[in-house]
């Protein structure tokens, strides 16, 4: 059995009171692929960025070839051999290839300032070779197709090599999300090129390739690690059972009576027909119906994100149809859309939902002024009433805080808000979450999915991206499943629940 | 710890801190130039200082709704100079209809501006270095020298005139200014413009339409500054393509001066009232007190960058280029 | 969520760009490029006296202090800036420099030496303005705004209403004269421009200020001193700047506040024309040259054709507004937020 390169002990790392990571416990030996597997928000992305020096950790420990380690920053990090490859592309586009992978470290290619282009350009060669890649070192990056460029992250990650007496440590966070089977298998040769002369951590929700490519797998839920696998004992099924294990679910029923499931006979608000956009997603087409909470469910690359972001008019499909009643509609900016009564909680809550700088009251009005007003003014004294209720009926803490500003509000409270914002309209119509609750604690997310209940019960549709799969399923009256852009499957969840790993199969 | 929070949660210390450092450094300008000239502090001084800022609030006050959006029109004093040769051209034939006709003609002249920033994404500063360039060009096209204004100026003539010691032409600024504060605080332009200042991204996904809110910000511009050269027509008595030369910059410092964040989102037109009297108490201040004339320019200089740099976002995530 | 790179989308583009990628002088300079020779062409053939050897020296003389401004600014453009000073810089060192050699307003008398050291309040203020940026995180426009205010009150501090005149009989040769039936100043110019070409793509500096247009997050993540390559560029842009006011002042014979005007308009036509992005991360110096080029050589066409030149102001201000536009129908398919 080969040495312990790196070990990790308990490790546990919160952010605004959600734990990311809640005590994970795992070794990677010299000279093998570490798979770690799970979902969005079970913690992968999370540790990698500890273990890179990118954020610090709360508690636990780690060693490094048995001696304990904290890494207060990436470059300690990298001078211990830690390399990583960034789910984000970190490369520069105009730049050649052989100078992005030796970037910052271009050493004796570089003299007294002066580029020796010869010189840099063997070396890029060099480091591309070690993947057996045969790119052009003096391509210009940004002509790269998307697998060509991660191969070019993987050699610029591999240049650790020279700057560490170890053996280094690479980490891979979600390198094939963005390619499809065909395009992830270069990659993936480049992977298993690695392991001659490196360790590897590698991230991914792809079952298939974490099988083909690591030795051992870790299986991540909700911050923890839940189960392992070694290559060839372990099989697909047992892996997915792993993934979806024993969490902490939504309740399909809430206590209150049981609600009427939209019927058919519920008027259709919203239907799209073959909505395409080049390299996103292809040929989307469903019906929202009032009342109803359509989810959809697809890993990092589905397309679902930039569906939606369509739907709402923040982003311009290539082809297709939007129908909102009947007639079709073509949005050429979010304020189109909201006009005509959608609303959207976006993803990234921090940087696109909420102003920083603005108070509460205003955040909240920010989507309908037009509905405050007394003739050409803003009603303020309608608006403080307003508030105020909303403030009460979502229960945003602290109840004094309309005239706070928003960002000091906690992550929960913030995403009611941004929710607030919706509903104060009149004519609210069709609401589209974008991981309504990620970054939330439990009761936060509690409160949050009893707001969605209620939301939908009064005839609003709704739209629901998380990735919590279970949750999903619990919420939605009916599932579309993405994968590489195109609708994989079909759901509907108002009778019966489907199994979870149905869906699960058809996302993967 | 706990008390800065709360603090900070009252709309921020930054901003309580800003309020009363430009008022302070208005009042410090005062006494210092009261020290060295002790005639400057009468009151009939004090009144033709508020007439001679005039020109200068009209400027900043559009100006500050464009730096709120994050952007800047640096073409503002060159549309003020070629208002000023249409207007001194039209108003002897056409009186108060030519003169409206040339600000109506301003306010398309800014609009456009803002259309072609916001739909082309041409960064403000490239679009209105280019309009400095066509209007200034145009002015001097137009009328290659100072154009007199013969029978017309009795229209405007009485920006000129003084009531209960009270300039007219102040006056009028501060109408202008009154009433594009009540936008910026009342009406829902005044919130959306702060919104995107403060976060372009969440005002659109919020339903804002950015485009619109800059076009009607940068045909403000447009507006006040044709306003601006009605008051210069008014006290010169003549249109000129070089009216405004050196007008650009002290308009643009009196927004900075007056607390408003070149970062966008924070500030108002009200600031910019304390920020042109401090400008013009700095160029008055000059004269009166027999320095160089250059050191003019200079003041306004630093003063800009200090002013900047004191109330600029430094927010480790943004990239300041 | 990126795209896959233009290469999977067409193939053969992808073939063209693998074989100039790595070539200093990519393609995109030649539509430019291009553009030049049809308007050299065009006005040759409305009025043929256009196309003789003397106005061509003419041109090459009036384009020589456009194209060392260009030179200086393109580096900055290229990390995504902007610097609006140099007009003020021009004019701070013009004085300086006129009152350094042999003048009618002081008794000094440096010779050579007083070029060198009348770049340096440029350098200085080039330096200033990267450190406001950097430290003080004032974008450049506002930083640069300022500076050339607080420039243009230190020349007009200097010249106190009396211009100085200079006196220097080598300097006027040098600025009026020729080497070769080639203007001097067309020589500096030629050569700062072979400077800043091997400056761009031979150079840390060079390389690292593309990086910083194209991408400066990532830049910072490899460990690059993204601080100290902004605060370069400036100060060479306030370098050449100051040199142009020299050359300027030795050319017209004294120094003067107003020998920058117009010029910031011009450098910023020239740059954006010629292909360098305002964004940053594309285009370079030859680029921004070939840029300069074509504006003087509209201009002196005009001239020859019959152009007021009061239009010229108007022109250029046009010319930018279709440039940039035309930029930015370019990169299209990038959807930014600009300010």
């Amino acid at each position: 059995m080969n040495s312990v390169v790196l070990r990790v002990e308990r490790l546990s790392k919160s952010f605004a009171g959600v734990r990311a990571l809640d005590g994970v416990s795992l070794e990677v030996r010299a000279r093998e692929v570490v798979g770690v597997l799970g979902e969005n928000g079970a913690g992968k992305s999370t540790l990698l960025k500890v273990l890179a020096g990118l954020c610090q950790r709360d508690g636990g420990h780690i060693a490094m070839r048995g001696r304990a380690v904290r890494f207060g920053s990436p470059r300690e990090a990298a001078e211990a051999g830690i390399s990583m490859v960034f789910q984000e592309q970190s490369l520069v586009p105009n730049l050649s290839v052989a100078e992005n992978i030796m970037l910052g470290h271009e050493g004796v290619a570089v003299r007294a300032g002066f580029y020796d282009w010869k010189r840099l350009h063997a070396m890029g060669a060099a480091q591309l070779a070690k993947l057996d890649s045969t790119l052009a070192p003096w391509a210009l990056t940004e002509t790269l197709s998307f697998e060509e460029r991660q191969m070019v992250e993987l050699a610029k990650a591999l240049t650790i090599e020279e700057r560490t007496p170890h053996e280094p440590l690479i980490l891979l966070d979600e390198p094939t999300s963005m390619l499809d089977a065909g395009q992830a298998q270069a990659v993936l040769i480049g992977i298993e090129r690695l392991r001659g002369r490196a360790s590897v951590v590698f991230v991914s929700h792809r079952l298939d390739e974490v099988l083909r490519v690591c030795d051992r797998i870790y299986v991540f839920a909700e911050g923890r690690c839940v189960g392992q696998g070694q290559r060839g004992v372990c099989t697909k099924a047992e892996l997915q059972a792993m993934m979806l294990g024993r969490r902490h679910r939504v309740d399909s029923k809430d206590g209150s009576p049981p609600q009427e499931a939209p019927t058919s006979a519920s008027a259709v608000i919203l239907s799209v027909r073959d909505l395409s956009c080049a390299h996103r997603y292809h040929s989307v087409s469903f019906d929202l119906r009032a009342g109803e909470v359509l989810g959809i469910a697809g890993a990092a690359g589905s397309g679902r994100d930039s569906l939606c972001r369509a739907l709402f008019g923040a982003e311009t499909p290539d082809s297709g149809e939007i129908a909102l009643d009947g007639r079709p509609v073509r949005w050429r900016e979010p304020a189109d859309a909201v006009e005509r009564g959608i609303g959207y909680l976006p993803g990234e809550r921090s940087t696109e939902g909420v102003v920083a700088g603005m108070s509460v009251a205003e955040n909240m009005t920010l989507a309908h002024l037009g509905e405050l007003r007394r003739g050409p003014f803003i009603g303020l004294r309608l608006e403080k009433a307003l508030v105020r209720r909303w403030i009460e009926r979502l229960g945003i803490k602290p109840c004094t805080s309309a005239d706070m500003q928003a960002q000091l509000l906690s992550g929960g409270n913030q995403q009611k808000i941004v929710l607030a914002k919706w509903l104060i309209a009149r004519k609210l119509r069709i609401l589209i979450l974008d991981h309504p609750w990620r970054g939330l604690d439990v009761g936060a997310k509690a409160e949050a999915v009893a707001s969605i209940r209620e939301v939908a019960r009064s005839g609003i549709g709704i739209v629901l991206i998380t990735d919590a799969l279970d949750d999903l399923i619990a919420l939605s009256d009916s599932l579309i499943v993405m994968k590489n852009g195109l609708v994989s499957g079909r759901f509907t969840c108002s009778a019966a629940k489907p199994p979870d790993w149905r869906v699960l199969e058809c996302m993967l | 710890m706990h008390a800065l929070k709360r603090f900070e949660a009252m709309g921020g210390a930054r901003t309580q801190w800003t309020w009363c450092v430009p008022l302070l450094v208005l009042l410090a300008l005062v006494c210092a130039v009261g020290l060295a000239q002790p005639s400057f502090l009468s009151l009939g001084s004090l009144g033709l200082l508020a007439g001679e800022s005039s020109v200068i609030l009209l400027l900043a006050t559009a100006q500050t709704l464009v730096i709120m959006l994050g952007g800047i029109d640096v073409s503002v004093a060159a549309m003020a100079a070629l208002a000023s040769v249409l207007m001194a051209l039209a108003l002897p034939s056409t009186g108060w209809v030519g003169l409206l006709g040339v600000l109506g003609l301003t306010t398309l002249l800014g609009a456009f501006q803002g259309f072609v920033h916001a739909r082309a994404r041409v960064p403000s500063v490239v679009v209105t270095l280019a309009g400095l360039g066509m209007w200034s060009g145009l002015a001097l096209m137009v009328a290659g020298a100072t154009v007199p204004v013969g029978e017309g100026h009795a229209t405007v003539s009485w920006l000129e005139g003084s009531s209960w010691g009270v300039h007219h032409s102040f006056a009028f600024a501060m109408a202008a200014l009154l009433l594009v504060a009540v936008a910026q605080h009342w009406l829902p332009f005044g919130r959306r413009v702060r919104a995107i200042g403060l976060n372009p991204v969440a005002a659109r996904l919020s339903g804002i339409r950015v485009g619109r809110v800059k076009v009607i910000a940068f045909a403000l511009t447009g507006l006040f500054a044709g306003l601006a050269a009605m008051t210069m027509v008014a006290r010169t008595a003549s249109g000129s393509p070089t009216i405004a030369d050196s007008l650009l910059l002290p308009s643009i410092a009196a927004v900075l001066i007056g607390g408003t964040a070149i970062t966008g989102g924070k500030g108002g037109v009200v600031r910019t009232l304390i920020g042109a009297l401090t400008v013009t108490v700095l160029r008055v201040g000059i004269a009166a007190t027999g320095l160089n004339a250059a050191y003019e320019p200079i003041a306004y200089g630093i003063l800009v960058v200090v002013a900047a740099g004191l109330v600029a976002d430094r927010a480790p995530h943004s990239s300041v280029k | 969520m990126g795209r896959p790179g233009r290469a999977e989308r067409h193939p053969a583009a992808s073939e063209r760009a693998r074989r100039f990628a790595g070539h200093p002088v990519q393609w995109q300079t030649w539509g430019p490029f291009a553009a030049l020779l049809a308007l050299c062409l065009g006005f040759g053939i409305a009025e043929p006296s256009f196309l003789t050897l003397s106005n061509f020296w003419v041109i090459a003389d009036s384009s020589a202090v456009p194209l060392i401004l260009a030179v200086g600014m393109t580096f900055v453009v290229l990390q995504g800036s902007l610097d609006l000073s140099i007009e003020g810089v021009m004019a701070l060192c013009s004085l300086t420099f006129a009152m350094l050699v042999l003048n009618s307003r002081t008794a000094l008398d440096l010779g050579v030496m007083a070029l060198g050291l009348a770049v340096l309040p440029g350098l200085c203020i080039g330096m200033l303005n990267g450190i406001v940026l950097t430290r003080l995180a004032v974008p450049s426009f506002m930083a640069t705004l300022g500076a050339w205010s607080a420039a243009l009150g230190l020349a007009m501090l200097l010249s106190g209403g009396q211009p100085p005149i200079l006196k220097d009989e080598a300097f006027r040769a040098f600025g009026l004269g020729r080497t070769a039936a080639v203007p001097n100043l067309a020589l500096v110019a030629v050569a700062v421009v072979m400077v800043g070409h091997v400056l761009q793509h031979y150079t840390r500096f060079g390389r690292y200020s593309v990086a910083i247009g194209g991408g400066e997050s990532v830049a910072r993540q490899s460990g690059l001193p993204v601080d100290r390559y902004k605060v370069f560029a400036f100060a060479l842009c306030g370098l050449l700047a100051g040199l142009a006011g020299a050359l300027e002042s030795a050319r017209i014979g004294l120094g003067h506040v107003d020998i920058g005007a117009g010029q910031l308009l011009g450098t910023v036509t020239a740059v954006v024309v010629g292909g360098t992005s305002l964004a940053g991360g594309r285009g370079g110096v030859l680029q921004s040259a070939v840029g300069a080029l074509l504006l003087n050589v509209l201009a002196n066409g005009m001239v020859f054709v019959g152009v007021i030149p009061e239009a010229q102001k108007m022109v250029e201000g046009a010319i930018v507004l279709l440039a940039s536009l035309l930029a930015t129908w370019q990169l299209r398919g990038r959807l930014w937020d600009v300010r």
